[in-house]
């Protein structure tokens, strides 16, 4: 049985191996979730580390019927997925507000 | 009357160790801030189709130079030519293409009695201006002039064909017109199937896809499945890895694009892409998506061509030229044509 309501996953963008090893960690325990949301709003730029890291996470969620929807909130990451054909398997949108609202 | 034409690159980069022929290779490196002016159109080089013009006025050489944006440098070194008695002064700004007869715009300048006439289409200054040596000390153009503009200026409106070459979405748009034929431009190669033209020594995997209107230039690689077109250029020695798609969008000299991308609207140079409809800029070399391809020392500048060669065979820096009394802090390169 999935769990309802979407997880939001913050990307880390960047980060040094040993912070992408947690986060795969991170990631595969979204696997019993209906929906994740990888929230790269914070990023600036991706480098290859990212990418597979994002490649890896969509190739999780396909046939799982886990819908993943990307928050890209620059316009050279929204860019940088064009060009790698990322946004057209996924849906992308520029931002997400949480709720409730951080106090 | 003497007439001097003189050719300024704009100064996105220092090009004054290239033009005064000396420099490290450190320093000529720099000089790839210059290149979307010196990057070939469909490879034809822009500078080219101004010699072509600036020679059909009759001319024999011209002054190339850079950074003449201070106004202070620009009038100092204009009234040194002017002190070894050239009268008149035809200046090319290398930011625009345009099809506009020099002669008939030498010929306004005289019959309007200007001392200062700056051509214009529609969109504003194309870069090109005559202006008299008289205007240098006066700072004005004549005032009888039906055109003349607040600062003395004259305009000579062109209606013709022209494009900036920066942004780099016009020059995308100069690319379009060029391989429909809506402009004189033709793609420097050979027409392989309806509107696609190779340039010399480019190869392409038989099953790449070639949608024309589109252009490959010379040493280009094309790799298994890709996809050129429609409205795409490639400009010479690129490589785009297997399935990369590129499509309205222009690949600029010595560029390598990693499998499986999807270049639509854009302009590449190297590891940067530049993105037409979000006005977007992303950096495509960290993620191991885009780079530039190193380039043989004597190639590196190929664009250049034949400036570069005439500025190496033939060249005379100012300081050395006839007149022992004129001094310019910034390079100038005369070049025959």
């Amino acid at each position: 049985m999935k769990t309802e309501a979407p997880v939001v996953f913050d990307f880390p963008c960047g980060a040094s191996p040993s912070i992408l090893r947690v986060a795969r960690r991170e990631l595969r325990t979204l696997r019993s979730v209906s929906s994740v949301i990888l929230n790269l709003a914070g990023c600036n730029s991706l480098n290859a580390r990212d990418i597979d890291l994002l490649l890896e996470c969509l190739a999780s969620a396909v046939g799982r019927d886990t819908q993943v929807i990307l928050v890209a909130g620059s316009r050279s990451i929204r860019v940088l997925l064009e060009v790698t054909r990322i946004a057209s398997l996924v849906p992308m949108t520029r931002w997400i507000r949480r709720w409730p609202a951080p106090a | 009357m003497e007439l001097a034409a003189v050719v300024e690159i704009p100064e996105q980069g220092d090009a004054a160790p290239l033009l005064q022929g000396r420099g490290s290779w450190r320093a000529r490196q720099d000089l790839d801030s210059l290149l979307p002016s010196w990057a070939p159109v469909l490879g034809n080089d822009l500078l080219g189709s101004w010699t072509e013009r600036i020679r059909r006025l009759g001319m024999k050489s011209l002054w190339l130079t850079s950074g003449l944006q201070r106004e202070d440098r620009f009038t100092s070194a204009l009234t040194s030519f002017a002190r070894k008695g050239v009268e008149r002064f035809l200046l090319i700004r290398l930011k625009s293409y345009a099809e506009i007869d020099l002669a008939d715009l030498v010929r306004f300048h005289s019959e309007s009695r200007n001392r200062w006439t700056e051509a214009h289409d529609g969109r504003g200054q194309l870069g090109v201006s005559l202006l008299d040596r008289l205007a240098l000390h006066s700072g004005q153009a004549n005032a009888e002039s039906s055109s003349i503009q607040p600062d003395g200026r004259a305009w000579y409106q062109f209606s013709g064909y022209a494009k900036r070459i920066v942004p780099a979405k016009e020059r995308q748009e100069l690319v379009g017109d060029a391989l429909t034929g809506a402009c004189a431009m033709r793609p420097a190669g050979r027409e392989v199937q309806e509107q696609v033209w190779v340039a010399e020594g480019a190869r392409f995997d038989s099953s790449a896809r070639l949608i024309g209107p589109a252009y490959i230039g010379a040493r280009c690689i094309i790799g298994a499945g890709a996809t050129i077109g429609p409205f795409a250029s490639i400009e010479h020695d690129c490589h785009v890895d297997c399935g990369t798609t590129v499509e309205q969008s222009t690949i600029l000299p010595y560029t390598y694009l990693s499998p499986g991308l999807l270049v639509r609207n854009a302009q590449v140079d190297g590891g940067r892409i530049e993105e037409f409809d979000r006005d977007a800029v992303a950096d495509l070399e960290p993620a191991g998506l885009a780079a530039h391809i190193p380039r043989p020392r004597s190639s590196r500048y190929d664009s250049l061509a034949p400036v570069i060669s005439a500025l190496s065979r033939r060249a005379i820096p100012f300081w050395r030229s006839s007149s022992p009394s004129v001094r310019l802090s910034h390079a100038w390169r005369e070049v025959q044509l």
